[in-house]
């Protein structure tokens, strides 16, 4: 049902954003045409592009956007928003192909307000650019993605994305003050940002989590907070998740707000290398421990289990999980756990005693600061190694899900469950609240052939999506939905879908916004 | 006289309620019960300004908001203005009733008090003289035990005990000889004043020679204590509770109670004994003393919620009488095994008579008092 | 003076096909509908002061023609199917204690009261969640969650007539929202049936990004989208401390300035009050001190040591600011009284011309002076007494709350008076950059204003209304949907963005 983008649209699309801002060159097509969906990298690494964008379109101020898309709308020509293509549902893609409307021109500040601590950006600023300038100016979004460096604020706001310091400062959702946002009929609206108001539903929530479906975030305004004084650590280990998930629900139930809370289990715990014993006079904080995938690299190409994992593929593929799960099981009973805290320094020190407390009493072995600095200063580690796992018919992927406390123990069990059927998996805690928190699966598969890699990816991911809604948690946590995970939309919410038919029938008459995305057909 | 007026002297408080944003109607059994806007304190009475300034006409419907009211004065611990929405009521109940347009039930309860004295329609003295030798039937100056029409013709197990408890502790007291064994409020509740100001008249002069007057049913001594000076026939400072006089009597004789310890037991607070009356512990010290272990509801004392055995209410509204007994059980959490014990025959009565299980029992302190004295 | 008399009030007999179709639907069940005149004369309408002032004229209800007494969530279906079958409006009631309007009921409609629908269905006490009913009465809530060790942290003036539904359909805050945040922030997940009689149940997840968070759609809907029949929301552990402590500033713009560092230090008091001048007088008076400019009372509460940490940190705070510290008395007194002021309405609005109201608004710290002046002063002209005090605030902003007293010059011109000062007050607040309404909700006394407000987004809830309620009966002529503002706001604060540079 696409439409052909014919010159006449071209010339159109150009007297609108600039000549040079409409572009068909291949190499911009090429680049705009996927996100960071791993399916999409297991294709490309075959050569398989299967969704092009006709044009990309880069407007330079959201009254070019609302043109643009009152443009595409008249003309029935698919729009896909897009701007880091960091995501990883594939929600950028262009999947009817038409125009790719990239918004990364848009990445002004236009205003800090030191006032009431709120600062006014365009959506395609960077996030780490858009980090430093507020820290230049005395403030911190307090929004740190693994992604950070290379997603943008539109991003974050449309996919409803969580930053390593959620447990403090929120989620994105909770920092918008107000939205700008350019509609299919041509108009750029804007929220009038106050405090909070019982005026009525609250349309930011329409937006946030929209992906682009219902028009195209231009700005927005979020709350800002202080740069913090002072930090302080804290690294426990203890022997099971139990104790370590007790020990967060506990300080976060009795008021505390660390800003970085991460627990990882066994097998995780085992790979970051924190069980490993520290050398004689060893800086723990200097080393350079292996990140996340590097073992799980080590795993799939060489080293300790080259020998029967090449057997094992050549046995067929469906043996290989079992066999690295139960191996994965003979990993130390231990699990890592960082706490970083942030603020007055005398704050600090009181969250971390505090903190300290509950931990002693759930039996964890105190550990020092070292581990939690090390990690800070990794944060974002994790990001840089994940495409080298794509070779050899494997993949790797991460699926973040959420319960509330009560159902949490079913959660893990049933999610880790579903993906063990096919995949050697672990995980992490690095988003916790005081009704629950989210975990964080890392998966590793493979195929005897491409063909089967993808046929596995899929099953691994229909199946743990599945079962986590199953379980009574989300299907997402901060990843988002985009064209991966469309199809538990309904499962998740039922009839409550028909909001967004109804916002989607209002905004977007002509079907031309992002189709294909969060469900919606 | 038969008009309106009657309302007027209750105009601030109509006036009040009708304009307050309904800040006592959690407090409202009847409005808790039936969670209709109407029987909300604030909805009975803009009923009643409404009748008052002539905007609605008095009919069944009307005259049945009147009494969807317990007395329980609940809502006056959640007024700043301490409003008694009770007595508005009550002053519209009167204006149905000389009107000759209140509901079949009330001109029956009325017509019953009338005849016996009493709400039960039948005559008690008998049964109550057969119940206690004749020596407490002389007349003299000594304690007179009023024990309420409740307690003689529901609860004569417990009378005795009471007579057999006060006796083991050496008090002498009388019970009273006339066929007048209610003080009479059934008749303000159903809204004949002028016959609750002769059988007042007939009760005074029972009680007139007695020197102390010890009430079991709180509802009686609120009513002497509270309205019988209004209408001219105050017993001149007489007139206890039981709790009270119980108490008193038990705390020098402690060291007889046996410890019943390992027993628990529900406190229900009767409304009249804790919100007219302001008797929160003693029977709590009572049952202290006694060993026993109180369970208490999350709503007590003061801030007891009323279990729907008062006014008129059950009278005329039975089955959502006994719906709000039970939901007052059910804050207590499991009944089985743990006795529900109240100071209230009344409310015993109407609680036994509401339960849903019948494994839970129903008892008055004083019950639990002669099993401690080793009293049967 | 006391009120008119009035004429008697008619009460139609509801519309034959209504009554036969009640009667069927709800034929194993009759109880549960009533068309009695002494209903339909008290549910008419919420606590809309304009409306108790028609009610002091003696001016009869518009509607309702029928009322469902709603015991479960079937009888909610079956009302909204009715709705739709005969195409009458239907008004969503529980508590009926909104102040703007938004449970009025028009001529012919069907009333559903939801305060049958009260259970406490679940204290998920490892997750500190509770389900529970809509129609639960505010109080009777809290004891359930004080009595199982918990709290909800939400404590509204009206805590003693509202109900949970009422507080989520019009957006509530409680005095403690400064801590626990307003319901909004409570609630996790919603049960709700829809205008096509859906029953919907939004996930109950701590957080999620699985697509848009729908249930912010029907919070503050005031029944246009949906009745609210349950919902699961966040609960607190019963603070084991309190502080109490109370601070006198030299001026209204210090003390603004202090509350905002204080939040703006990532403290989080759970009770956050100033009085302007006028209104630390009448504190003043009742707490029988001299207290000069303007009070300012503080309670922190939770865990002992955090609690004590913050009471330190937010009275230097106060102290930089120039405050000096009044100890404890002012605000364990406010404590100790802080639902009296819903009881003044009684002693005012019996007489004849006289006017009593609130009104809460709310901006950004940067627009806050503008709001104060501003609605202050269009509050000021035609009224007796204006009280400000501000009671909830933000990292980024915070509300005031006005307080007025009016008396018209005869009780004839009383309504248009009291239509005059929401209209001057509530231009001004907008002008200002605030909000209309930060805790009230909107009901039909702000309807204009909300459509001023929120301008293309109010054409968005317009169309998403349409489709949802394409026949328009859910709570018809609430939230200002069918309305055209009257003239474009003037915008003093929005700027716009700086030009691009070349």
């Amino acid at each position: 049902m696409s439409v052909q983008v014919t010159s006449a649209h071209l010339k159109t699309l150009r007297a609108i954003v600039g000549d040079s801002h409409a572009t068909t060159a291949e190499a911009d097509l090429l680049a705009n045409a996927r996100d960071n969906w791993p399916q999409t990298i297991i294709q490309v690494r075959a050569g398989q592009v299967e969704h092009l964008p006709a044009v990309v379109v880069r407007p330079g101020s959201a009254e070019e956007v609302a043109k643009v898309l009152a443009y595409a709308s008249h003309r029935k020509i698919p729009v896909t928003p897009y701007a880091a293509g960091s995501g990883v549902c594939g929600g950028a893609i262009p999947l009817q192909g038409g125009i790719s409307l990239d918004v990364k021109r848009l990445n002004r500040i236009l205003e800090i307000d030191k006032v009431s601590q709120i600062v006014r950006a365009e959506s395609g600023i960077n996030g780490e650019k858009l980090e430093r300038e507020l820290n230049r100016a005395g403030f911190t979004l307090g929004h740190f993605p693994s992604s950070i460096y290379t997603s943008t604020l539109g991003g974050w706001i449309v996919t409803r994305s969580a930053g390593q310091m959620s447990s403090k400062y929120g989620k994105i959702e909770d920092m918008v003050e107000s939205l700008e946002i350019a509609l299919a009929d041509g108009r750029v609206v804007r929220q009038r940002t106050v405090p909070a108001r019982a005026a009525g539903p609250d349309w930011r929530a329409l937006f946030m989590g929209s992906e682009g479906t219902l028009g195209v975030v231009t700005s927005a305004a979020l709350k800002i907070h202080r740069f913090p004084e002072g930090r302080a650590f804290a690294s426990y280990l203890f022997g099971d998740l139990h104790a370590g998930l007790e020990t967060f629900r506990e300080i976060l139930q009795s008021g505390l707000r660390p800003a970085v809370m991460r627990l990882y289990d066994e097998l995780d715990t085992f790979l970051a290398g924190s069980s490993r014993r520290k050398k004689e006079g060893e800086e723990e904080t200097r080393q350079n421990p292996p990140d996340l995938f590097e073992p799980l690299y080590e795993l799939l190409r060489g080293s300790v289990f080259a020998r029967p994992l090449q057997f094992l593929v050549g046995a067929g593929a469906s043996l290989l999980p079992g066999m690295l799960n139960r191996v994965a099981g003979l990993v130390p009973k231990q699990c890592k756990c960082v706490l970083v805290f942030e603020g007055s320094p005398d704050r600090c020190a009181l969250e971390k005693d505090l903190a300290h407390e509950i931990a002693l009493r759930h039996g964890a072995r105190d550990t020092g600061e070292g581990p939690a600095h090390h990690w800070l200063e990794r944060r974002y580690a994790v990001s840089y190694r994940q495409q080298v796992v794509f070779d050899n018919f494997a993949f790797a992927d991460t699926m973040e899900v959420a319960a509330t406390w009560e159902k949490l123990p079913r959660l893990y069990l049933s999610v880790r469950e579903a993906l063990s059927r096919h995949c050697l998996v672990m995980a992490h805690f690095s988003h916790a609240y005081p009704d629950g928190c989210s975990i964080y699966f890392t998966f590793v598969g493979a195929g005897i052939n491409r063909e089967a890699a993808q046929s596995i990816y899929r099953r691994t991911w229909d199946e743990a999506l599945a079962a986590a809604v199953q379980a009574g948690g989300t299907f997402a946590h901060h990843h988002g939905v985009g064209v991966h995970k469309g199809a538990f939309m309904e499962k998740e919410h039922g009839a409550a879908m028909e909001f967004l038919r109804a916002a989607k029938g209002v905004l977007d008459p002509s079907g031309v916004l992002n189709p294909g995305k969060l469900g919606l057909s | 006289m038969s008009d309106l007026r009657i309302l007027d002297d209750f105009r601030k408080e109509i006036e009040y309620c009708t304009f307050c944003p309904k800040m006592c109607r959690f407090s409202c059994p009847v409005a808790e019960t039936e969670l209709r806007e109407t029987v909300t304190p604030t909805g009975k009475q803009t009923i009643v300004h409404l009748i008052h300034k002539g905007a609605l006409p008095l009919t069944d419907e009307s005259v049945e908001i009147f009494f969807k009211c317990t007395g329980c004065l609940h809502c006056q611990e959640y007024c700043l203005h301490e409003i008694d929405v009770p007595r508005s009521l009550e002053a519209a109940r009167t204006y149905a009733y000389r009107e000759g347009k209140t509901l079949p039930a009330v001109f029956q309860l009325a017509e019953r008090m009338r005849r016996f004295g009493n709400p039960y329609g039948r005559a008690l003295l008998p049964e109550l003289r057969k119940l206690a030798p004749e020596k407490y039937f002389q007349e003299g100056a000594g304690i007179v035990l009023y024990p309420g029409a409740h307690l003689i013709a529901e609860r004569s197990r417990t009378l005795r005990r009471l007579l057999g408890v006060l006796a083991a502790l050496g008090v002498e007291v009388f019970l009273p000889n006339a066929e007048a064994l209610s003080a009479g409020i059934e008749l303000l509740d159903a809204g004949d004043r002028e016959g609750f100001a002769g059988h007042a008249a007939k009760v005074k002069k029972m009680l007139e020679k007695a020197g102390e007057v010890v009430f079991a049913a709180p509802q009686d001594a609120a009513a002497a204590r509270q309205r019988y000076p209004e209408f001219g026939q105050a017993l001149g400072g007489k007139g206890t509770t039981l709790p009270e006089f119980l108490l008193a009597h038990l705390e020098p004789a402690k060291d007889r109670l046996k410890a019943l310890s390992g027993r628990k037991v529900a406190y229900h607070d009767p409304c009249s004994l804790v919100r007219r009356l302001d008797v929160v512990e003693a029977p709590r010290k009572i049952l202290e003393l006694c060993g026993v272990q109180i369970v208490e509801a999350p709503w007590k004392g003061r801030d007891a919620n009323c279990c729907g055995a008062g006014g008129a209410y059950a009278d005329v509204f039975p089955e959502d009488a006994t719906a709000m007994a039970r939901k007052r059980m059910e804050e207590f959490g499991s009944l089985r095994g743990v006795p529900l014990v109240t100071a209230s025959p009344r409310c015993e009565c109407h609680l036994d008579g509401a339960k849903a299980d019948e494994g839970i029992q129903v008892l008055d302190v004083v019950d639990i008092v002669a099993e401690s004295l080793g009293v049967n | 003076m006391p009120s008119a008399v009035a004429a008697k009030w008619k009460f139609a007999a509801p519309p034959k096909a209504l009554a036969a179709a009640l009667a069927e639907k709800f034929s194993d069940r009759p109880e549960r509908v009533s068309t009695k005149p002494v209903d339909r004369a008290i549910y008419g309408r919420d606590l809309w002061p304009r409306e108790l002032l028609r009610l002091r004229q003696g001016i009869p209800p518009e509607g309702p023609a029928a009322i469902v007494l709603a015991r479960e969530a079937r009888d909610v279906s079956d009302a909204v199917s009715l709705a739709r079958e005969l195409s009458i409006p239907l008004v969503p009631y529980s508590g009926g204690s909104g102040v703007c309007g938004g449970a009025f009921s028009v001529a012919d409609s069907l009333l559903v009261d939801l305060k049958g629908l009260n259970q406490i269905r679940r204290i998920d006490a490892k997750s500190g969640l509770v389900e529970a009913e809509g129609g639960v009465n505010g109080e009777k809530l809290e004891r359930e969650l004080n009595h199982a060790g918990f709290t909800l942290g939400h404590f509204p003036s009206s805590i003693y007539c509202s109900t949970l539904g009422g507080w989520l359909a019009a957006r509530s805050a409680g005095q403690l929202s400064t801590k626990y945040g307003k319901i909004e922030d409570m609630v996790v997940s919603l049960e709700a049936v829809l205008p096509d009689g859906s029953l919907i149940r939004t996930p109950e997840v701590p957080r999620s990004s699985a697509g848009p968070d729908f249930k912010q759609l029907l919070v503050g809907s005031e029944g246009t989208l949906g009745v609210i029949i349950a919902a699961t929301l966040r609960i607190h552990r019963y603070p084991e401390h309190r502080e109490f402590f109370s601070f006198a500033f030299p001026t209204w713009d210090a003390a603004c300035g202090a509350v905002r560092e204080v939040l703006q230090q990532d403290l989080k008091p759970a009770v956050v009050r100033l009085y302007d001048e006028a209104d630390t007088q009448i504190n003043a008076a009742h707490l029988k001190l001299p207290i000069k400019g303007i009070l300012g009372v503080f309670v922190s509460e939770g865990e002992k040591r955090l609690t004590e940490f913050e009471a330190r940190a937010v009275g230097k705070v106060c102290e930089a600011a120039g405050g000096s510290p009044l100890g404890e008395a002012p605000a364990r007194r406010w404590w100790d009284h802080r639902y009296d002021v819903s009881y003044n309405l009684s002693k005012v609005l019996p007489n004849a011309g006289m006017i009593l109201d609130t009104m809460e608004v709310a901006a950004t710290w940067k627009n806050l002076p503008a709001l104060y002046a501003g609605v202050r002063a269009a509050l000021s002209k035609g009224s007796m007494m204006v009280l400000c005090h501000l009671s909830h605030a933000y990292l980024t902003g915070a509300s005031l709350y006005f307080s007025v007293v009016a008396r018209a010059k005869d009780e004839a011109s009383v309504l248009g008076h009291y239509d005059g000062l929401w209209k001057g007050a509530l231009d001004a607040a907008l002008e200002a950059g605030g909000t209309v309404s930060h805790h009230h909700g909107v009901g039909r006394l702000k309807g204009l204003w909300m459509v001023r407000e929120h301008e293309a987004f109010q054409e968005l809830f317009a169309g998403v209304k349409e489709r949802l309620d394409p026949k328009g009966l859910f709570n018809p002529g609430n939230l200002g949907l069918g309305m055209k503002p009257s003239k474009p706001v003037k915008r003093a604060a929005a700027k716009k963005p700086k030009k691009r540079k070349a």
